[in-house]
């Protein structure tokens, strides 16, 4: 009982660390300064262009003619690259299988701990047990399970198959760097002790009832296995680490994608601000061409 | 796979001496008929033993930086090692490097490492897929040495000797900032702009930059206008002589107007284009002068020369040359400042200098290519296409495609002109560079030229063949419209290497001397081999 108290407490913290980690994560990531254009074509946001990589620089006159972003098209193309990977997929198959089945997997875990969540609200303030016959809490209890297990699996089977690669071919092995394995490693880890844990859960009731007891303070946690605990203890630290490791990948691709490479936002004055405040940097660089020392407008002009 | 190579790995960059890598010509790409059978190719050769004292050969024996600066003692080693870092720490600092910072260390934090850029890069599959030329080569060297030495992360596994630094700075020039490897990665990392800014730290930290960059490029064009040499005068004579030029061709008179105040339109071409090709910027004489359009040319410092080689190496030789451009428009009162057929010109004055110039230097710039497009399908010129009655295939300019997203225009103007006009494959925005970017066109220092065409530039001589299959016969003439100087320059020793001008009548040139030649009232050809040819 002990022991599930203060994994009940460790998983606010944990969680609590994701949250501000993430959220500095995504801070520091937008607050850098602007950068040079630096866009790359194709564009998804270019109106009736972005089919064949054009840019409003194809018009005589384009400062004229008013600029048309759809957000749609970037919408699509993000979603296109996060639920399928295209990117991948049209150049080497044999790695898209394994990705794609260990991020598939991971999505759908992030599902399932939504359908655990839904569960413990349903059981603990709506007053409807899982499982009962309701339909509602048939329907959560069924795909609860469903979602759960090929989830894991999926990621498992991925997950393995990335490590294997990584592992066996000379060049990929030459790349990785300890905290790759590390941080692929300790995913796995996590994916594996929920398997385990799932023999002694089959339908993930005990997920639910430590749920229940997350989200209603007064609540104490049901008793705990060994196997649990341990998969617990693991999946805590991924989620406290997360924010400070690689994994914020889905971050970085929000900010190589929308902040860099389809930023295509001509300066029409609205920027000039910003440009102003930025050439009034010193910059240090020593070599006898650069004025060290003096500002970037000053460089820029003399 | 069976590689039957000894792999390169990445911690070879610090090995003590020697070449890491030796080409040769039985590894590279094979190239397709009729340049597929043993003795097409010209052999390769050695770097000759004296240049190591001065120069990098120890990468894979080819110099592209071509000015001296190996360390001659253990004193200069220490130096230079030290002034690397300190160049590195620079490199990611806001105030010295706020124009790239974000873009620089997403690429250094986010990198999976799962490869599958390479096999878009047209270098590595080119040089019969060499370890060092993989994108993400020299990107995980320096991603490693900053994770090390700067960010002091754990896990970088990698020894900074003078030898890292000495092949590090040559492999900043083996890749040409194409970004093509950048279309295919799941996360957006940009080897290029590693490559970008590796450069960068050399040159504007240590001094060290190819010549014809920097001391003759960027550093001659802001001291005597242009990165050619030409001053004022030498301009100015260069207009009277592309008015004989057009007389002589086309029968017509045409007064090509310099620094007219309050013109709508500052043309602005790679001053290289007068030199070598001023067939080029004469067409566009002929072609305005046609259609009415208000436009000049400008003969002060810098206003006659489009070239900014700071966008492949220096971002603040970048912005003064860019804020030249811009002094040199708003003295002449124009509308807007529209560039040549010059792919990187392009892309440096109208996307990338974007947000260096506020306020006042905010003036409307384009380049030329939907204009030629709106001039051509508007009617204003009488036109024959069936005077272009010969092969052309379209070189796609990086710049000006794959990084300014302008596709169509040049495609436009080619259907409605060029009947046999052909795509290579891929084009568009997934082309291949021609092998000259981001500077390589105009470096031809030692052993370099060799490299260029034959790596660089194998893929490109693969796509032009196979875009000719049916037509190589020698009797037929072809043509590569490639509408950028530096394409063309790259493009011409290309061709002249391979001697398939020479033997399979395949011609180069922009697309403005293709509109030109088909003009109605042109008594004689305006490109100079179908003259050759009758």
């Amino acid at each position: 009982m002990i022991y599930a108290l203060v994994f009940k407490y460790t998983s606010y913290i944990s969680f609590i660390i994701f949250v501000i980690g993430i959220a500095y994560k995504w801070w520091k990531w937008s607050s850098m300064p602007l950068h040079l254009r630096w866009e790359l074509y194709p564009v998804p946001h270019e109106v009736l262009k972005a089919e064949y990589g054009g840019s409003y620089l194809e018009e005589v006159n384009w400062w004229l003619k008013g600029r048309l972003v759809s957000v749609f098209g970037e919408l699509k193309e993000m979603f296109k690259e996060m639920l399928f990977i295209v990117r991948i997929y049209r150049s080497n198959k044999r790695l898209w299988l394994l990705s794609y089945s260990f991020h598939l997997g991971i999505y759908l875990i992030l599902i399932w701990f939504i359908l655990i969540f839904l569960g413990a609200i349903t059981t603990t303030y709506i007053g409807i047990p899982i499982p009962s016959m309701n339909p509602w809490a048939i329907f959560v209890y069924y795909v609860t399970i469903i979602i759960g297990i090929v989830g894991d699996v999926l990621a498992i089977v991925g997950g393995l198959g990335l490590l294997v690669r990584r592992l066996v071919s000379p060049v990929l092995r030459d790349y990785t760097t300890i905290p790759d394995y590390f941080n692929l490693i300790l995913v796995l880890l996590a994916l594996m002790s929920g398997l385990l844990a799932w023999f002694f859960d089959p339908s993930f009731n005990l997920a639910r009832e430590f749920m229940s007891s997350l989200i209603n303070p007064l609540l104490p946690p049901p008793y705990l296995n060994v196997i649990t605990i341990v998969h617990l203890a693991i999946v805590q630290i991924i989620i406290a680490y997360i924010p400070f490791s690689k994994i914020t990948h889905f971050i970085g691709k929000y900010f190589t994608y929308h902040k860099v490479l389809w930023d295509d936002e001509p300066n029409m004055g609205q920027l000039d601000g910003k440009i102003q405040e930025l050439l009034k940097l010193k910059l240090f660089w020593s070599d006898p061409h650069i004025k060290s020392g003096d500002t970037w407008i000053n460089n820029a002009s003399g | 796979m069976g590689d039957k190579h000894t792999i390169i790995r990445i911690k070879d960059i610090s090995k003590l001496g020697g070449q890491l890598v030796k080409l040769s010509l039985t590894d590279l790409m094979p190239l397709p008929p009729p340049y597929d059978k043993p003795g097409m190719e010209p052999p390769m050769t050695e770097p000759k033993p004296e240049w190591s004292k001065s120069y990098v050969t120890e990468l894979d024996g080819y110099i592209a930086i071509d000015i001296p600066w190996k360390p001659k003692n253990k004193d200069e080693e220490g130096k230079l090692i030290e002034k690397f870092l300190e160049g590195l720490r620079k490199l990611t600092s806001k105030s010295d490097n706020w124009t790239f910072l974000q873009p620089l260390l997403l690429a250094l934090e986010y990198c999976a490492k799962c490869q599958n850029c390479a096999e878009a890069c047209p270098i590595y599959i080119a040089s019969g897929r060499k370890e060092i030329y993989r994108p993400t080569y020299r990107s995980e060297i320096l991603r490693r040495l900053y994770n090390k030495y700067i960010a002091k992360k754990p896990g970088a596994d990698i020894e900074l000797n003078i030898y890292t630094i000495l092949r590090l700075g040559e492999l900043a020039y083996r890749c040409t900032l194409c970004r093509r490897c950048v279309q295919v990665c799941p996360l957006g990392i940009d080897n290029g702009l590693i490559a970008h800014e590796i450069r960068k730290l050399f040159a504007q930290e240590l001094g060290i930059a190819p010549k014809p960059l920097h001391e003759r490029g960027t550093m001659l064009q802001l001291k005597a206008g242009s990165s050619t040499g030409m001053n004022p005068k030498a301009f100015l004579n260069m207009v009277k002589y592309m008015e004989d030029l057009i007389y002589e061709k086309t029968g017509k008179r045409i007064k090509i107007p310099v620094d007219e105040k309050g013109a709508d339109i500052l043309l602005i071409h790679n001053a290289g284009e007068y030199l070598s090709w001023p067939e080029n910027p004469a067409a566009y004489a002929i072609i305005f002068e046609e259609a009415g359009i208000s436009w000049t040319l400008s003969s002060e410092l810098v206003g006659y020369d489009a070239v900014n080689y700071g966008v492949w190496y220096d971002d603040v030789q970048l912005a003064r040359i860019a804020l030249r451009h811009v002094e040199v428009a708003r003295k002449l009162d124009v509308k807007k400042i529209v560039i040549g057929e010059c792919g990187h010109a392009t892309k440096a004055l109208i996307v990338v200098a974007d947000r260096i110039l506020q306020g006042e230097y905010r003036i409307p710039r384009e380049s030329v290519l939907p204009l030629l497009r709106d001039i051509v399908l508007s009617n204003k010129l009488n036109l024959d296409p069936s005077k272009n009655n010969f092969p052309v295939t379209l070189h796609d300019p990086c710049n000006i495609v794959r990084l300014a997203g302008i596709v169509q225009p040049q495609r436009e103007i080619l259907r409605r002109i060029a009947p046999l006009f052909r795509e290579m494959e891929p084009h568009g925005v997934y082309n291949y560079c021609c092998g000259g970017g981001s500077g390589f066109a105009i470096m031809t220092s030692m052993n370099f030229t060799e490299w260029r065409v034959k790596v660089a530039s194998r893929m490109k001589f693969k796509q032009i063949l196979e875009a000719f299959r049916d037509v190589i016969d020698p009797k037929i003439p072809k043509y590569v419209c490639a509408p950028c100087s530096n394409c063309k320059g790259e493009l011409r020793d290309l061709l002249m290497h391979y001697n398939a001008t020479k033997f399979y009548n395949i011609h180069y040139g922009g697309l403005a001397e293709l509109v030109v030649n088909a003009m109605v009232d042109l008594k004689e050809p305006y490109l100079d081999f179908l003259i050759k040819k009758e």
